[in-house]
């Protein structure tokens, strides 16, 4: 088979040819890894290029996205130790005080279509449950989201949670949502932010 | 081409006028060429009438009812403009909408420098080619009036240029009929010879009439050498409302309506069965100008009105949007063009013209051009209405999703995302933090990139092998007649 079908599938978010050419190419003898490193991971990152060009809009990206983690749940039980298992884990949700989830829920889909392991904690989550999680999951990124100015004080209180459980220094912040600035994020020390879902898959993987 | 006021699917609806108050009008119009008459400078145009009835004392003309019903009769509900490229093909009905730009502008926007200067050669051209380019112009006007050349010649060498740079129907005027017969000489050497030109005519005759209650003489003699050789054409005046007729709209659509009927009637007893759109810019006067108002929101609602009258008589009309009051790219011009081109495209005018007017019609901008081309895609949107059915309406989709379920990875849905949501080219609608990062662009500055990307890039389709040629020998004929003879064209 040409695998290299499994990346022009995954960009056209054919998922069902994309699971079918998947056990094909386990049953001709690929490496897991390598049908997650050379082809699906290289098609998401074509797919957020075609978004950049303006070929693509939001519901291609994710229907991509859905082709690939149809994909990624054939192949993660197979992956053995030392193989690239995810682009990086990503623990996600929106502050305290605040119930918007749209933006959020966008990004965590976003965040998954590129190969990233996502833990998504919902809506108004304190800052000591982003430390649990984060305590828990160890993950590359946490990511912070709010769509008013009255919540976004409990960005700057959840980091600060992070900091005191001594968390901070492992962990890569980003924040994201309509009242958020580049200067906020400065502000309140976090390490990105991203105007939207697109850029910030982009942020964070500049960021792990 | 846009589709307005259509049954089989509902789309938004939108009337001026009620049928009785289009038959009103229609039966004050026939009122006042029966009993007041119309003048009519054209000896033939009158002998035409006298033959069919008319009673003719000296220029004056009054005109019984059963010849304008006889011609109403005559004329075709529908016609067909080809152009170049026979994909671009347009089809002239009422409710089927169409824009293009206007003509015979005294000045220019150059748009490569942005200064306002006088008209010249090469700016026909241009428009032609940006016109060629924009998905949501599907015919094309001059929009120059080309002061650099033998003035009776003006019109054929702006017909030169345009059809050299166009695949797409054109609506070219003339100051004479020998304009139209060079016009007439060069469309055939296109499209390879005077019977397919006939068959398949490439151009309309745009003439105007005077008002009130009048005609001009070689405007007339121009829409009757265009008649007899099949070429389409298009007869559109006032009045001024308030200058040239009284400061009804009333008033107004009754006279642009009499003096277009009569002008349907002169055409059809010349050539039963022509082609023909009739079209009218009632506009207001201005209180303190008295120029003819082409911001006001009277002209769209007069022109939706007179759109109205001429769908319940049958006939193609030419309506008016995208031009500008304003001295410039700006707000004011965004306000009127938006405001002229959805109102115009609800009343389902056939051709809709004069899209990069700035100025009260002094200026012509393809600036403007480019800006209305977003303008219109907005309307083309808003009129193809809503579906309503059970494949639109998904509620098994929305079963199978479930309350608090997301849609936008559903292929069902996304697939049609596309279909449903038009995108911009032109309008912002970035996060501020991007749009910060590509340099703050305004809207004017985006609309002139465009234009000057398309001035760079595109490529109307090239003219037939000797086209070229045999354009260039028609108008230094034209200009070797003019010397011989310099009252005509």
């Amino acid at each position: 088979m040409d695998l290299k079908e499994i990346f022009d599938n995954t960009v056209i978010g054919n998922a069902p040819k994309v699971k079918q050419l998947t056990q094909q190419a386990l049953e001709e003898g690929v490496a897991p890894g390598e049908i997650i490193s050379r082809y699906l991971i290289p098609a998401m990152a074509e797919v957020g290029d075609r978004f950049e060009r303006n070929e693509y809009y939001v519901p291609e990206l994710l229907i991509a996205a859905r082709a690939m983690q149809g994909a990624l749940a054939i192949l993660k039980p197979l992956l053995t130790e030392g193989d690239v298992k995810s682009s990086g884990k990503v623990v996600i949700g929106t502050v305290k005080g605040d119930l918007h989830d749209i933006g959020k829920n966008l990004v965590a889909m976003m965040l998954q279509g590129a190969g990233f392991d996502v833990v998504d904690l919902g809506v108004d989550v304190a800052p000591d449950r982003f430390v649990g999680a984060v305590r828990e999951n160890q993950p590359h990124v946490v990511a912070l989201s709010a769509l008013l100015t009255t919540t976004m004080p409990s960005m700057k209180t959840t980091i600060e949670a992070l900091r005191a459980a001594g968390l901070r220094e492992q962990v890569k912040v980003v924040i994201g949502g309509a009242p958020v600035t580049q200067r906020y994020a400065d502000e309140i020390g976090a390490d990105g932010y991203a105007p939207d879902a697109n850029s910030a898959v982009r942020r964070v993987r500049e960021l792990v | 081409m846009i589709t307005a006021n259509y049954a089989d699917r509902q789309t938004p609806q939108f009337r001026v006028l009620s049928d009785g108050q289009c038959h009103e009008i229609y039966l004050a119009a026939l009122d006042a060429l029966r009993t007041i008459g119309v003048q009519v400078p054209n000896a033939e145009a009158r002998a035409l009438l006298a033959g069919a009835g008319a009673w003719v004392e000296g220029e004056l003309v009054r005109i019984p009812a059963h010849i304008i019903q006889d011609a109403l009769a005559a004329t075709p509900r529908t016609f067909t403009l080809w152009g170049r490229d026979p994909g671009r093909a347009i089809r002239v009905a009422p409710d089927r909408v169409h824009f293009g730009p206007g003509l015979t502008n005294t000045y220019f926007v150059d748009p490569q420098t942005g200064e306002l200067r006088p008209a010249r050669r090469g700016d026909a051209a241009m428009t032609a080619r940006v016109a060629d380019a924009l998905d949501n112009i599907d015919y094309v006007m001059g929009l120059a009036l080309l002061g650099d050349v033998t003035p009776e010649l003006a019109s054929v060498y702006e017909f030169a240029e345009l059809v050299a740079n166009t695949g797409k129907p054109i609506i070219a005027w003339a100051h004479s009929p020998e304009n139209v017969a060079d016009m007439h000489r060069m469309a055939s050497a296109v499209v390879g010879g005077v019977d397919t030109l006939r068959q398949r005519p490439i151009f309309a005759l745009f003439s105007t009439y005077p008002s009130p209650l009048k005609h001009a003489d070689l405007d007339l003699a121009n829409l009757l050498w265009a008649a007899e050789h099949d070429i389409p054409v298009v007869y559109l005046g006032g009045p001024t409302v308030g200058l040239e007729s009284p400061f009804t709209g009333a008033s107004g659509l009754l006279l642009h309506l009499a003096v277009a009927l009569s002008g349907l009637a002169i055409v059809q007893l010349k050539r039963r069965g022509a082609p023909m759109a009739i079209g009218g810019v009632p506009s207001p006067m201005d209180l303190r100008t008295a120029r003819p108002a082409y911001g006001s929101p009277e002209m769209s609602l007069h022109s939706a009105a007179a759109a109205d009258v001429a769908r319940y008589l049958g006939l193609p009309f030419m309506g008016t949007a995208g031009a500008s009051e304003s001295k410039c790219l700006d707000s004011q011009a965004a306000i009127e063009c938006a405001l002229q081109v959805l109102m115009s495209a609800l009343s389902g005018a056939s051709l809709v013209h004069d899209v990069g007017f700035l100025d009260c019609a002094n200026i012509g901008s393809l600036e403007l051009l480019v800006m209305n081309d977003e303008i219109i895609a907005m309307a083309r949107r808003i009129l193809r209405g809503i579906e309503v059915n059970r494949e639109t309406l998904m509620l098994d989709l929305i079963a199978e999703v479930g309350p608090g379920g997301e849609f936008l990875t559903e292929p069902r849905s996304a697939q049609l995302a596309r279909r449903e949501v038009w995108m911009p080219a032109l309008m912002d609608r970035q996060p501020y933090a991007f749009w910060e990062q590509q340099g703050k662009t305004t809207m004017e500055g985006r609309v002139r990139a465009r234009l000057r990307h398309l001035l760079n890039t595109h490529r109307p389709p090239p003219l037939p092998a000797g086209a070229a040629e045999a354009i260039e020998s028609v108008l230094a004929e034209a200009e070797a007649r003019h010397r011989q003879e310099p009252s005509r064209g």
